[in-house]
């Protein structure tokens, strides 16, 4: 019985809009290293990967993202679709297997239990729907294969059109995966 | 075979060295070398840790770790008495504040001012100069120190200076107090007046704004190029940059060494000047 009210629960989460976004921006997100280099050395379809990314923005975005590489310091305010563009672009041209993964969260020290891929929403007073939820994010540099992961967090508020007015990725201690 | 050695050395020598810093530098410039620094607020204030301010508008960061070749600009912002030469020479128009189109008295050794970016860039060409990109700006501000707040170091103004905020006319009788000069006054001052920055330059805070050769862009600096950037492509104002005298300012932001401003490049104002580069 408390299986199902469980399911039931989620069934219906998984359904919202809300949770719909959260799982767009995600799986669009990590579809930017999903291209190939042909054997003349094209970057096939990593054009329409960052396409499918910019569906999900308004075109007045606003948005504040994690430094480039190491030689910034601070973070990055995006202003409108055409800047985020170049921050989309420029993941999916320096960075491959990307993994981000909304964090699971439990209630308590429940080991075994697989956990809620929450995502926390909110009607916003302007208008609009506000949405959180926790990740995990893991890439590699595509120069040097060199790959990282850090914790963090993404908020989003998007207009009654779906779109994203405005993103705020924030990632926390950013460490190098190293092998065992 | 010594002089086969000698050789080889002078050889590595010039290789290493700069091509500019191998010929001295033109009269009143300094050469700044070239390499790597840190342009952009690489710290937060307390403007962000407050959220005191619409992050979005913050245009001096991300910080930007970038290399610029080496290049040469002026010790002194130009002065009335240097645009009075080139009025001169070419026949260009006297700022609109010169009485019968003269330097007014006892002004020879003030910036000028009331010129727009057009007339500065004109200026500068005719010296055989021409005006320094905002990166380059910044680099030669810096004094070469790293990262360091302000174009002295990370020493906030001191006590008289922040007497001075309160009080404008308490702070005339501080014109002499060394860099960091003091803000909000009433009019600028004799270039030199105050101590130079660790690169030899004078004025870069406190005395008028500089024009600089490039287009401001608050988008500019996440995707800045890594190397000699020279600002995009097109725009409608241009980078001013350094705290002017008039900067009293609410809570001292201006007087950072990484600081942006812009102007329309048509503005003639009395706190905009200039130096040139080359």
């Amino acid at each position: 019985m408390v299986s199902a009210a469980i399911n039931l629960h989620a069934q219906a989460a998984a359904d919202s809009p809300e949770q719909k976004l959260a799982e767009q921006f995600l799986t669009r997100l990590n579809a930017l290293s999903d291209w190939y280099l042909s054997v003349d050395g094209k970057e096939v379809g990593i054009d329409q990967r960052i396409d499918s990314m910019m569906e999900l923005y308004a075109p007045d975005v606003l948005a504040e993202v994690p430094p480039h590489d190491k030689d910034q310091i601070g973070s990055v305010m995006l202003r409108g679709k055409d800047n985020v563009r170049k921050w989309v672009d420029r993941i999916a041209r320096t960075q491959v297997r990307l993994n981000y993964l909304m964090k699971r969260q439990t209630d308590g020290p429940t080991g075994d239990f697989e956990g809620w891929r929450l995502v926390y929403s909110t009607k916003l007073p302007w208008g609009g729907t506000g949405i959180a939820f926790q990740i995990i994010g893991a890439w590699s540099l595509r120069e040097d294969r060199r790959r990282f992961t850090a914790p963090g967090s993404v908020f989003i508020q998007y207009g009654p059109d779906g779109k994203i007015r405005r993103l705020r990725l924030l990632l926390g201690e950013i460490d190098e995966v190293v092998p065992l | 075979m010594k002089k086969k050695i000698l050789f080889t050395i002078l050889c590595c020598v010039c290789a290493v060295v700069p091509i500019a810093a191998q010929t001295a530098a033109p009269e009143g410039m300094v050469l700044i070398p070239a390499g790597k620094f840190w342009i952009g607020r690489t710290f937060s204030i307390f403007l962000d840790s407050g959220d005191l301010w619409a992050r979005d508008k913050i245009d001096n960061r991300p910080a930007n770790n970038i290399y610029l070749d080496a290049f040469y600009i002026d010790k002194y912002e130009v002065t009335n008495a240097d645009y009075a030469k080139f009025v001169q020479a070419t026949g260009a128009r006297p700022p609109w504040h010169w009485p019968q189109g003269k330097i007014p008295s006892e002004e020879e050794k003030f910036p000028l001012a009331n010129v727009n970016w057009h007339e500065a860039t004109d200026y500068c060409k005719w010296a055989g100069k021409r005006l320094p990109t905002e990166a380059e700006w910044e680099k030669a501000a810096r004094g070469g120190l790293d990262r360091a707040h302000y174009a002295w170091g990370d020493d906030t103004i001191d006590k008289s200076t922040e007497e001075g905020l309160l009080a404008p006319q308490i702070s005339l009788r501080n014109t002499a107090t060394p860099v960091p000069a003091t803000l909000g006054r009433p009019r600028a001052n004799p270039v030199g007046s105050f101590a130079p920055n660790g690169y030899g330059l004078y004025d870069i805070i406190g005395n008028v704004m500089e024009w600089t050769n490039d287009w401001y862009d608050n988008n500019y600096y996440p995707f800045m190029p890594k190397r000699n950037p020279k600002g995009p492509e097109t725009g409608r104002y241009k980078s001013v940059r350094g705290a002017g005298y008039a900067d009293q300012g609410g809570n001292g932001i201006e007087k950072l060494v990484d600081y942006r401003n812009f102007s329309d490049p048509d503005t003639r104002i009395n706190t905009i000047g200039f130096r040139c580069a080359k």
